[in-house]
């Protein structure tokens, strides 16, 4: 086919049962345009090294299973477009910051492990009315804006294997974790910011986050977690100062009928 | 201590120091443009005559003094949140946390003792000297 380039693919290949360090495999792969890495990485596995291996599961970026570092960025392999990376070679590692279960496929375990502590769900001071709610806790559209790109996370783990304090401090929150405080905190129906509280302002918690803004740079939902960590950061301050005041939600028995405006 | 008040007691004396080192600067390197708090006029900031006269000034003890802690504090704080983030910082926080504690305090109590001692010694100088 005319509009076929080849282009050669190297992949960091590492399987811990099996290998005591690390190597680079190359592969040709004939490349369409419009075509993905994950389909690279595909045509690898069909034509070249069955025992390739990574993750993926929806192909339109939505489950972000397929994270990995391609000429030296992170992001997903199912929405990077080969020719949109390069024309001449395309570089595959797993995603820094993370042990590595087998070639392209990183452990995110420990992520989720922080993602739980900061108790990533609305809490409401009173449970027995959130739990057995007469009616609905109304939230305004600009409500709702406070926190709504934050909310579009997909836990691909991306921004923590860009983040240079990740890189030296593998006990650090990271921005996946924290940029979801912010989200919960943002909620005008959350009041859990007192149970949140000791995750985050604990050593190697929100502030030591040096705003270094890559994980904002490699996100590819758009989220922005520098920023959720920088007005997380300004909540946490006013706090000290016993200045934060947050005006929540409350339960609107009436559907329809607002009972709180502001929640900033 | 919490992590925000660290960090936040490390940004006020950051603030601090540049208004400190600003007056330092003053004083001290900057008499040819500015020349203010020069007490021997005649003579450089440094020259020890100017040096004894500013440090038996109680109100320059306290200004080291102040100047020292925020010194201290700001360089400490600094340096053990850098070294927490390397691998052996990471496993051995406390003993870091301790060292860096230690340190500080113990240069604050030395800096302490030596403004207030200068003080004292200077006044003794100035009474051999008849001053």
């Amino acid at each position: 086919m005319a509009d076929t380039r080849k282009i050669p693919f190297t992949i960091l290949r590492f399987n811990p049962e099996t290998d005591t360090k690390h190597r680079f495999d190359t592969f040709i792969v004939d490349v369409l345009p419009g075509m993905t890495v994950l389909e690279g990485l595909h045509q690898i596995k069909a034509r070249h090294d069955a025992t390739l291996a990574w993750r993926y599961s929806c192909r339109m970026g939505v489950c972000g299973s397929c994270g990995m570092l391609i000429n030296g960025r992170a992001t997903l392999a199912c929405n990077t477009q080969i020719l949109d990376v390069s024309p001449i070679a395309i570089a595959i590692a797993p995603l820094p910051n993370f042990p590595i279960i087998k070639d392209l496929v990183p452990d995110l375990d420990s992520m989720f492990q922080k993602h739980r502590e900061i108790k990533p769900w609305i809490i409401r001071e009173n449970s027995i009315e959130q739990n057995t709610a007469k009616g609905e806790f109304y939230q305004s559209p600009e409500q709702l804006v406070e926190y709504l790109q934050f909310s579009y996370c997909i836990k691909c783990g991306c921004c923590m294997a860009a983040c240079p304090t990740m890189a030296t401090d593998a006990q650090y929150l990271g921005p996946q974790p924290l940029a979801q405080a912010y989200r919960y905190e943002a909620d005008s129906r959350d009041q859990g910011f007192n149970a949140r509280k000791p995750v985050l302002d604990r050593d190697s918690g929100l502030f030591s986050c040096h705003y270094g803004s890559e994980c904002s740079v490699v996100c590819p939902k758009g989220v922005d977690p520098a920023k959720a960590i920088q007005l997380m950061k300004r909540r946490m301050l006013l706090d000290l100062f016993h200045l934060y005041r947050k005006k929540n939600a409350e339960l609107c028995p009436d559907q329809g009928k607002p009972s709180a405006q502001d929640g900033s | 201590m919490r992590q925000s008040t660290g960090w936040t007691l490390h940004l006020i004396t950051g603030l601090a120091l540049l208004i400190l080192l600003g007056t330092h600067m003053i004083i001290m390197h900057l008499d040819d443009v500015i020349g203010v708090g020069n007490i021997n006029p005649d003579k450089k900031p440094v020259d020890w005559e100017n040096v004894t006269a500013r440090g038996k000034q109680i109100t320059m003890m306290f200004f080291y003094i102040i100047f020292l802690g925020c010194a201290l504090y700001h360089a400490c704080f600094g340096s053990r949140t850098i070294l927490l983030e390397t691998d052996f910082g990471a496993n051995n926080k406390q003993l870091i946390t301790a060292i860096v504690v230690i340190l500080g305090f113990g240069l604050f109590i030395f800096g302490t003792a030596a403004a207030i001692k200068f003080v004292d010694i200077s006044q003794a100088g100035m009474m051999v000297m008849g001053g």
